[in-house]
């Protein structure tokens, strides 16, 4: 039979069904929801693979400052609202339809400034989360009944490069139960101060534990949780005796999901979060047993009362042909001793780790304001063309923007204007003889003549008066800086009343 | 300029002309193969018939070593003599030394006793006696070298030791508990960062500044480690300086602890290729010398190794070695993986699998040997059965004696005709001298016992090991011989088992905290914690778990009792509750450090009450239990009486049915003292 897929032609020796797993191996990856139309001109549809759900109702604490009045979704970077990066990388992995979760305060703004800035082709589902409390896994537990098949969640704060599709061959070449991407940031991310903090954080390290292959996780361990001594079981040991640990890596929130798990958090309530409580459980859940039912009860030993949970390994269940493939198959994941493949886990969990490449996430004020600094970086890797002045720009003589610069639509700057490693929103005002580095200005800020801006970050319809100079400050919406002011390291958020 | 370039050039090659020493332990100091070793040091027992000593050599000169220092301590003139009269005493690329010092008692002492007399003046490997190995030595010597000329990367260049390892996953049959170790190395250089035995820990602990520090750690738990290092000459030194260095253990862990101040570094290498073997213990000269039959040890293999003797063996399908002047009588099996040496003759239909047997050996018939280990000039008569033991020479087996697993029959041993000897006995012709103290046994009595036992003919005596031993982990070792499937087996069961535990406790961290809490109880017993320390460890581990304050009370006090019934489950209840006061008594600043307050002590209660409800001599003992802590002065009258009269749901009725007389007494007694009070107002 013929299959007809995106112009290209797929031919295939035998007959194909609609569910077939032959047909979901020799598609190209991440195929949504498409149409094939066979030689015979009948239609038929694929269930999509997985059902992308974008996480963008986080409040943004890291940002705080920043997201007092705009949620974190639609912070701009580069003058494009930063949920839409991820919505970028899913349109262009051929997904045409994804959930998003949203604040019931924030959609309206989300929604609104993405059709302002760009053109998105994706088909977004909006759902609201009801309780601001809620954590990521209680949200997937709230949409239980719009999922179909397995997940792929992502982070609204998530830029990369990297094609979805080698996370996507790592889940499948394992049927893994989850796959999460991991990433080594480039140290500029962590390493540079934040706009308004005198020093910079110490960096928490995650550690994590892989077999011998990177592949798989098989623990996973935050160093503020331990005092001086990690312990590992032996029996993991005894599966797995080289063990490799890695401590540079940090977590992308971008996970590859079994739709069972979202079954097993609906009946296990207890976790809230995906990433500090459900990635943590599945990973430990990897080498437990089902319970051994003849074990007598001692008499003497206390009774731990019977549990009423459901075991995880009752949803940890297995496509039966991919068990039984893999029983057939000579192929093995580990060798050194005679176990089956994969030691019999039923659930197993994998961490595709990104070398070079672009991938940060902008949850902090610090990675957001260097993501501004690099964007001219970040639209090369992620494929987007912008030109780094708008077409509208009105550029006096002697003016000078970076070409590591973008300066969005009708933004007015002066005579003798330098701006160099920045971002200008939308119609802002600069006057003359003003110098912007290191910055992020949002849009409909003014800056008036003379200013000195270094470093900063100035949010949405805030004045600079005249020969202001500004080091490492991060400036909150509609704040009038005062003439003359000089300011350093500061926060200048909320607006003193006269 | 060319002249200088020249002058360093030769100075490289100054370099180069070093000389490649070895210093090589021959004792072990430990008494894994007594009694045997009590005539003859270690590193001269026949190993596939060659002293494992002359592997070692043959090794080391094979890989280009070109001094060797041979450290003798125990049975020092043996192992002299053994050298003068070998054949490398005239090799000519080879100068071999032996270092006599009785008095050492550790490779401490050997390491120290060497460097005082000065003789190693570059890079040189150590290794032990009983090294059976194929390895390019050459290669890890280089990279050593080059290590330590890396100017760039100054842990690179304070390097001092590289270790070799060999890949050797779990399961695997070199493994023996006590070469369990377990390490921490850094990805990109082969700094070691952590090293620890295993023994029997059910946890590996990994210190976290180790993976904190570095951004790529491999945890190796699939290594052997083949007690092979390339040292610097730094490292005698340091033995010198640090006298409390009794091993190599010691030696690596104390560098790696004091890194920063001695900044010295270790490093290792994973060989992937090549062989290397020790011969610690009873079950490595097992695994060793099936390992030289199987060639895996290839060249140093049975028949290219010739002895002083020009002896000469035949190497025949299925690993059948055989001397030359071997008598094999009609009907006689040899299975596999046999070597049979030279004089020895074997009677009719007797069948040998998976064994060495030494030289003038007299084997009968219809004998069967399996996995044993027979030296020289032994006999064996008819229809004995010999199943994976190790017979020393000149013993005599007499007709229709079976020896069992595990045994092991030291020199001029005789035993039978007609028993059975018992599994893993060590026995020796000559009796126990030593420690006659306490013993009621007469000599005239161990004859009898000895008879009994081991047959009409014998002469045989159990060796008793000394029990004063400091090696802690001796018997464990002693006894693996001959029982490596089982204990593989019953450590799986066990691992089994925990795996299940565990994953009960993992849905709740209470349940987990609390087999955490009943661990640190046992382990506070066993070393003798003061109570101020067993309360940090109780509270640090509230805290990793999470475990809310008044549950800790419950918890506390659960553990308190559960222990101390857990220990004396066979006891009468009248000695089980005795165990828990002393308990009680012993805990008690413990206790009133968390149970203070009418609240905690309420929660306490209630702990206690649900205790009861799920465990039977608990709920029996529990009037008992109330009043010891009310003597105590842990639990006040009051608490009591109000806990008492507290609403409580349908199950708890009956416990407060059986309480009530105590209550009751209580009332009475508050009564009476607030009755006093008032009189003497």
């Amino acid at each position: 039979m013929r299959i007809e897929y995106n112009g290209e032609i797929l031919e295939f020796n035998s007959p194909v069904s609609g569910n077939s797993p032959v047909l979901e191996l020799l598609l190209t990856p991440c195929v949504t929801l498409y149409q094939f139309i066979c030689h015979n001109r009948s239609v038929f549809t694929v269930d999509m693979e997985f059902q992308p759900i974008i996480m963008a109702a986080g409040p943004g604490s890291r940002l705080a400052e920043l997201t007092s009045k705009c949620p974190k979704a639609a912070l701009l970077i580069g003058n494009r609202p930063m949920v839409w990066y991820p919505i970028n990388m899913l349109e262009k992995a051929g997904f045409e339809e994804a959930i998003i979760i949203v604040d019931m305060d924030g959609q309206a703004e989300i929604q609104r400034v993405l059709t302002e800035s760009c053109s998105v082709k994706l088909h977004l589902e909006y759902v609201t989360v009801s309780n601001t409390d809620d954590g990521t896994a209680d949200v997937l537990r709230e949409i239980k009944s719009k999922i179909k098949t397995d997940l792929l969640i992502i982070p609204c704060d998530l830029i990369t490069d990297i094609s979805l599709h080698n996370i996507a061959n790592l889940h499948r070449t394992h049927d893994a139960s989850l796959t999460m991407l991991l990433s080594s940031l480039p140290s500029q991310f962590y390493e540079s101060v934040a706009p308004g903090a005198r020093s910079k954080k110490p960096l928490e390290k995650d550690f994590f534990g892989f077999d011998e292959k990177r592949e798989r996780i098989l623990f996973t361990q935050s160093e503020a949780d331990v005092a001086e001594n990690i312990s590992v079981k032996k029996s993991i040991f005894k599966k797995h005796p080289y063990m490799c640990v890695k401590s540079g890596l940090t977590d992308c929130h971008l996970y590859l999901m079994k739709k069972w798990v979202v079954d097993y958090l609906v009946e296990n309530e207890s976790l809230a979060y995906i990433r500090t409580e459900l990635v943590p459980h599945l990973v430990r859940k990897q080498f437990s047993k089902t319970k051994v039912k003849d074990r007598l009860p001692q008499t003497n030993q206390s009774v731990i009362s019977e549990n009423q949970k459901m075991d995880i390994l009752k949803f940890s269940t297995e496509d039966e042909y991919a068990a039984d493939i893999r029983d057939l198959s000579s192929w093995n994941d580990h060798h050194g001793d005679m176990a089956d493949c994969y030691h019999g886990d039923k659930i197993r969990c994998y961490g595709y780790i990104q070398e070079g490449g672009l991938c940060l996430r902008t949850n902090t004020v610090s990675s957001y304001s260097e993501a501004n600094r690099q964007i001219q970086k970040i639209f090369t890797h992620t494929g987007i063309e912008t030109p780094h002045l708008h077409p509208s720009v009105v550029l006096q003589k002697k003016s000078q923007v970076g070409a590591d610069c973008v300066v969005a639509e009708g933004t007015e700057i002066g005579e003798k204007v330098s701006i160099k490693r920045s971002v200008i929103g939308r119609n802002c005002k600069i006057g003359d003889h003003v110098q912007i580095v290191n910055s992020t200005l949002l849009d409909n800020v003014i800056v008036e003549d003379g200013c000195d801006i270094k470093g900063s970050i100035i949010s949405r319809k805030s004045v600079i008066h005249q020969k202001c100079e500004i080091t490492n400050c991060l400036v909150g919406p509609g704040q009038q800086l005062n003439t003359m002011g000089k300011y350093k390291d500061e926060m200048i958020v909320y607006t003193v009343d006269i | 300029m060319a002249s200088k370039s020249r002058g360093k050039q030769r100075g490289e090659d100054i370099q180069q002309e070093d000389v490649f020493q070895a210093v090589v332990i021959a004792d072990s100091f430990n008494v894994r193969f007594a009694p045997i070793t009590n005539e003859k040091p270690k590193s001269l027992l026949p190993l596939a018939n060659i002293p494992i000593l002359d592997y070692t050599l043959e090794f080391l000169v094979t890989a280009g070593v070109q001094e060797i220092f041979v450290f003798c301590c125990h049975l020092a003139d043996q192992i002299r003599t053994h050298i003068r009269q070998s054949k490398w005493s005239e090799c000519s690329s080879c100068t071999i030394t032996p270092v006599l010092s009785e008095s050492c008692m550790s490779m401490g002492d050997a390491l120290r006793e060497i460097h005082d007399k000065s003789v190693i003046r570059s890079d040189f490997v150590l290794v032990f006696g009983d090294t059976v190995a194929n390895l390019r030595l050459q290669d890890v010597l280089q990279e050593h070298k080059k290590r330590l000329q890396d100017k760039t990367n100054p842990q690179n260049k304070n390097s001092v030791m590289t270790m070799i390892f060999q890949k050797v996953p779990p399961g695997h049959r070199s493994r023996n508990k006590e070469d369990d170790i377990f390490l921490a190395v850094d990805q990109t250089s082969n700094r070691v960062l952590h090293y620890q035995r295993v023994r029997e820990q059910s946890k590996l602990q990994i210190p976290v500044d180790v993976l904190a520090d570095n951004l790529d750690v491999q945890l190796r738990y699939d290594l052997l480690d083949s007690q092979i290092s390339v040292c610097s000459p730094e490292v005698l030194a340091l033995f010198k300086d640090n006298f409390d260095y009794l091993n190599r253990d010691h030696f690596v862990k104390g560098l790696l602890d004091n890194e920063d101040i001695m900044e010295k570094t270790i490093h290792m290498c994973v060989l992937n290729d090549g062989y290397t073997g020790r011969v610690s213990n009873l079950q490595m000269y097992d695994t060793v010398s099936r390992d030289v039959i199987c060639r895996w040890s290839y060249p140093l293999v049975p028949d290219t190794q010739t002895d002083n003797q020009g002896q000469i063996i035949s190497h025949n399908r299925h690993n059948i070695y055989t001397s030359k002047d071997v008598m094999l009588a009609k009907g006689c099996v040899l299975e596999q993986n046999v070597l049979v040496g030279r004089g020895t003759r074997i009677g009719s239909n007797t069948r040998i699998t998976d064994s060495v047997i030494g030289k003038d050996c007299k084997i009968g018939s219809d004998v069967v040997i399996e996995n044993a280990y027979i030296w020289d000039g032994v006999t064996i008569e008819d229809q004995c059965c010999v199943d994976t033991a190790v017979i020393c020479d000149n013993v005599v087996v007499y007709a229709c004696t079976s020896v069992g697993p595990g045994c092991v029959l030291s020199y001029n041993v005789k035993v039978g005709p007609s028993v059975k000897i018992e599994a893993r006995s060590r026995l020796q012709a000559a009796k126990d001298m030593d420690d006659d103290f306490g013993d009621e046994l007469t000599e005239a009595d161990q004859d009898a016992v000895s008879m009994i036992n081991y047959g009409s003919k014998s002469q045989a005596f159990l060796h008793q090991p000394p029990e004063d031993s400091d090696d802690e982990d001796n018997d464990l070792v002693q006894d693996m011989f001959g029982l490596g499937i089982q204990s593989e087996s019953s450590t799986e069961a066990s691992s089994l088992s925990e795996r299940s535990s565990d994953d009960e406790a993992m849905l709740d961290d209470e349940e987990l905290f609390y087999s955490e809490l009943l661990d640190t109880f046992v382990k506070a017993k066993e070393d003798n914690y003061n109570t101020e320390n067993l309360i940090l460890e109780i509270n640090s581990l509230k805290h990793t778990y999470n475990i809310a304050i008044r549950d800790l009370y419950g918890m506390v006090m659960k553990g308190l009792i559960e222990i101390p019934l857990r220990d004396s489950q066979d006891l009468e209840p009248g000695a089980q509750l005795a165990n828990v006061k002393k308990n009680f008594v012993r805990y008690k600043p413990l206790i009133l450090n968390y149970i203070k307050s009418e609240e905690s002590q309420l929660d306490c209660l209630h702990a206690l009450e649900d205790f009861a409800l799920s465990n039977k001599t608990v709920s029996t003992l529990l009037v008992k239990l109330l009043h010891i802590l009310y003597d105590a002065d842990i639990l006040s009258e009051v608490v009591l009486i109000k806990w008492h009269n507290m609403e409580k749901e349908e199950e708890y009725k009956a416990i407060a049915k059986q309480v009530a007389p105590l209550i009751k007494w209580l009332e009475e007694a508050e009564e009476e003292t607030s009755d006093e009070e008032l009189g003497s107002d």
